[in-house]
């Protein structure tokens, strides 16, 4: 009688502690942002960029303009970002474009805004034209200052220097598995490539100087082990789920996004706004 | 015996004329439409690229009142990327679409289908290239030329899952009116070539 007890009694204390930590998972942690400095060496863009506030945005997820945009937008307001770079995936699954789109016009940088567009942003490939275009015409979008990279590369110049950047599109898949592909134009030293899917930089070559930036894992928004994620079928989580990576010369940095997909919950994985600092 | 020679006559008459109907009776070709650009829903089904523009429009329809126009500008393969909502053509013999060129001169327009959503190489698919003249051009792809480039093997059409229309590499951009693709049997391939010779006098706004 005593142990049938103390056993509902444990088990009333767990499903109390999971409601916690649901609960926080749900109202707490998606809305906690952090700032997240993060320390690049390399000698080509530690010329050009070691002075530059250079901040990488992810995973934004937007539905409308709430109270975790906003936080975004007062931090990058704080930071003075010389270059933000923007690694796709804007809106939610077939989701009004509108929010991300006011989203992104309220986005500043001294010296300009690149970013690619993520699988969610293709969901409706009718609106995901907005993105670059007026409604309804061929004519550039003036709602926001946002250079959007589809498997182009291109030149940007600093005081210090030129620096190329490049955009991966994850619309073409035919680009990122050909051998080459905009990375096999000589010379683009250094070069940052902004790729939605971190399994992008599988494809590139191990001597290639590169700094990939990508999101879309949410770092797995809960912890879990590699073997689950890959029987879940998310080998990119597996391999690249958040952090620095780095194979002979090639670097990638998995940013953690600020929003949340499928479920809206994040545990031990907060939605970040990345600071990269580069130094030679 | 000659009272019921008339009888006869009139029941032989009667007994006539319905074997005169089922000797002119055809069985209908049958046809399935697989877009006709009438309403802006059908816009959001449709797979948008850069370099194309989409819009409904009130010229240049063979079917309803709206037809689809493509602005297409200079890129690689500017052009509308469909996926049928019917993957079984095997009760058809013929895929039909209409294209109106406002152009002067003519445009070379290249057609490629999928029987396979993993996006076959150039050998594994369908390919083919029309010139259309400037008006309207009927198009006619007869399914017994419905073979894999590389191979020269029937596509599986049991499964045809994308169907593409593009221009490559236009130097300028290309204004182009799509209407009324459609999957037809063989009797409706007949009508549709009596009803070629009509084409050029199907050029009218359909406001």
């Amino acid at each position: 009688m005593h142990l049938k007890k103390a056993t509902s009694w444990c088990v009333v204390w767990i499903l109390l502690g999971l409601s916690l930590i649901i609960a926080y998972g749900v109202c707490v942690e998606p809305y906690r942002i952090e700032v997240h400095h993060v320390w690049i060496s390399d000698k080509y863009l530690g010329k050009v960029l070691e002075k530059k506030v250079v901040v990488q945005l992810s995973d934004l997820h937007v539905s409308k303009m709430g109270k975790r945009e906003q936080t975004v937008l007062k931090i990058l307001d704080n930071l003075k970002p010389d270059f933000v770079f923007l690694t796709g995936d804007y809106v939610g699954w077939h989701s009004d474009y509108r929010g991300a789109l006011d989203f992104l016009s309220q986005l500043k940088a001294k010296s300009g805004i690149w970013a690619v567009m993520g699988d969610y942003d293709y969901s409706n490939t009718r609106k995901s034209c907005l993105f670059c275009h007026e409604e309804g015409t061929g004519k550039s979008s003036l709602r926001h200052s946002v250079r959007f990279l589809r498997d182009t590369i291109e030149p940007v110049s600093s005081e210090e220097g030129t620096f190329w950047i490049g955009g991966i599109d994850i619309e073409r898949k035919d680009l990122i598995s050909s051998t080459g592909g905009v990375l096999s134009l000589p010379g683009k030293k250094p070069l940052i490539i902004l790729s939605h899917n971190p399994l992008f930089f599988d494809r590139i070559d191990r001597e290639q100087e590169v700094l990939v930036l990508a999101g879309d894992t949410h770092g797995g928004q809960i912890p879990m082990p590699s073997w689950l994620l890959i029987a879940l079928g998310y080998r990119k989580n597996a391999l690249y789920s958040q952090g620095l990576f780095q194979t002979g010369r090639k670097k990638m940095f998995v940013s953690r996004g600020i929003g949340t997909s499928h479920v809206p919950v994040r545990i031990l994985r907060q939605p970040e706004v990345t600071v990269l600092h580069f130094q030679e | 015996m000659e009272p019921y020679k008339g009888i006869i006559r009139r029941f032989g008459l009667l007994l006539l004329f319905p074997i005169i109907l089922l000797n002119c009776w055809k069985e209908p070709g049958r046809e399935l439409l697989l877009f006709d650009f009438e309403s802006d829903a059908e816009l959001d089904q449709l797979s948008w690229h850069c370099h194309a523009l989409n819009s409904l429009s009130a010229q240049h329809c063979t079917h309803g009142s709206k037809s689809l126009k493509l602005e297409l500008y200079p890129s690689d393969y500017p052009g509308l990327d469909l996926m049928p909502r019917e993957h079984d053509w095997r009760e058809y013999k013929e895929l039909r679409f209409d294209v109106y060129n406002p152009q002067v001169t003519n445009v070379q327009l290249s057609v490629r289908i999928d029987d396979r959503n993993d996006s076959p190489g150039y050998d594994d698919r369908y390919n083919k290239s029309f010139v259309l003249n400037p008006g309207m051009n009927h198009m006619n792809i007869p399914f017994s030329t419905l073979v894999r480039s590389g191979t020269g093997k029937p596509l599986s059409r049991k499964s045809i899952c994308r169907f593409l229309v593009f221009v490559v590499r236009p130097k300028n951009k290309v204004d182009l009116y799509l209407d009324n693709i459609r999957l037809t049997s063989d009797a409706a391939s007949d009508q549709w070539q009596k009803g070629s010779n009509f084409s050029q006098s199907l050029m009218f706004p359909c406001a």
